[in-house]
């Protein structure tokens, strides 16, 4: 992998988001499994990467990440501030219980809010946007965020579904 | 062509998948799916982005070719070996269940540079072979932790 052409705001954008998120990640008190928890992490991050993969790679080249068209290895690292975010997300969806016409309303807030952090990340640099802009991402994240809470919900009733048939093979 | 004979072959893949009967539940299976695509991809990005060593045919169908066996066909058919590996107790069966899986792999590689989907620049078939050998002991590797896991909080 790449390194990068200079150590300057992207990189330290990066390094200083791992720092805060994954420890505020970390000392929440435990909502859902750790399976839940490991496999909405690799979701999370299998997905980011897909999609700018797709988005950002060779074919469409809508923007670049980083200071190299290749993959660096700050592209790498990068991909990890995904998941903490993803686990607030349904971290908080699940405290607060939220059902019904809040889910949208839930939705659209938490897509201004990627809008707003995606702003920071273009001018730090970490993203370069060639034929895109904000508002192509607001499609984007609604459909996301929705893909992910879908899958979280699944992959919980599914773990409760097992949970108790495994509960009625030792009885 | 080539989008009709990887789009064909990945439905039927799909659903002899989803009507056959497993060994690992559906929360393993798409642990195991996650990990092939993420390790699949990053390599993919190296390769391609960094080495320059695959050269993808430009035309739209042939690019939708290449990531339906990239990132659909041969993670599917290796999470279907990995559920079929975890049915398997001797070690010889097992062993020519990794070998069966490893040269589906290298034949669908093979089929997809026959149809000019692309073409590997400087490469040679043991690339290959070490690339999907070490994409299925992580994941075997992966899964068996995920299992462990899994299976200590369905106990509590």
């Amino acid at each position: 992998m790449a390194l990068p052409a200079h150590f300057d705001l992207n990189e330290w954008f990066i390094v200083v988001s791992l720092l805060i998120l994954y420890p505020v990640m970390l000392s929440l008190p435990k909502r859902f499994p750790h399976a839940i928890t490991i496999f909405m992490f690799f979701f999370s991050l299998t997905y980011s990467q897909l999609v700018d993969h797709l988005l950002a790679g060779k074919f469409l080249n809508l923007y670049d990440i980083n200071d190299k068209p290749k993959y660096e290895l700050m592209d790498f690292i990068g991909w990890f501030i995904y998941p903490p975010f993803g686990y607030f997300f349904v971290y908080l969806y699940d405290k607060w219980n939220i059902k019904g016409l809040y889910t949208l309303l839930y939705l659209m807030a938490w897509t201004v809010l990627s809008i707003c952090i995606e702003r920071i990340t273009v001018m730090v640099r970490f993203f370069k946007f060639n034929h895109w802009n904000s508002w192509d991402s607001i499609p984007v994240y609604l459909g996301t965020l929705s893909i992910y809470l879908l899958v979280f919900i699944s992959s919980k009733k599914y773990f409760a579904k097992i949970k108790v048939e495994s509960g009625k093979n030792l009885i | 062509m080539a989008l009709v004979v990887f789009s064909t072959l990945t439905m039927l893949t799909i659903i002899y998948f989803a009507v056959n009967s497993h060994q690992l539940n559906k929360l393993e299976l798409a642990m195991v799916f996650l990990i092939i695509t993420y390790l699949n991809s990053n390599y993919l990005d190296i390769v391609f982005l960094n080495f320059e060593r695959i050269e993808v045919n430009k035309e739209p169908g042939y690019i939708l070719a290449f990531y339906t066996n990239a990132l659909l066909l041969c993670p599917f058919v290796i999470t279907w070996g990995i559920d079929r590996y975890f049915g398997i107790s001797s070690f010889s069966k097992k062993t020519l269940m990794t070998l069966s899986i490893m040269l589906v792999l290298l034949g669908l590689e093979y089929l997809a540079e026959w149809l000019k989907t692309y073409h590997y620049e400087k490469w040679s078939w043991w690339q290959s072979l070490i690339k999907w050998l070490a994409i299925w002991l992580v994941a075997i590797f992966g899964t068996k932790l995920f299992s462990k896991i899994l299976l200590k909080e369905l106990r509590q």
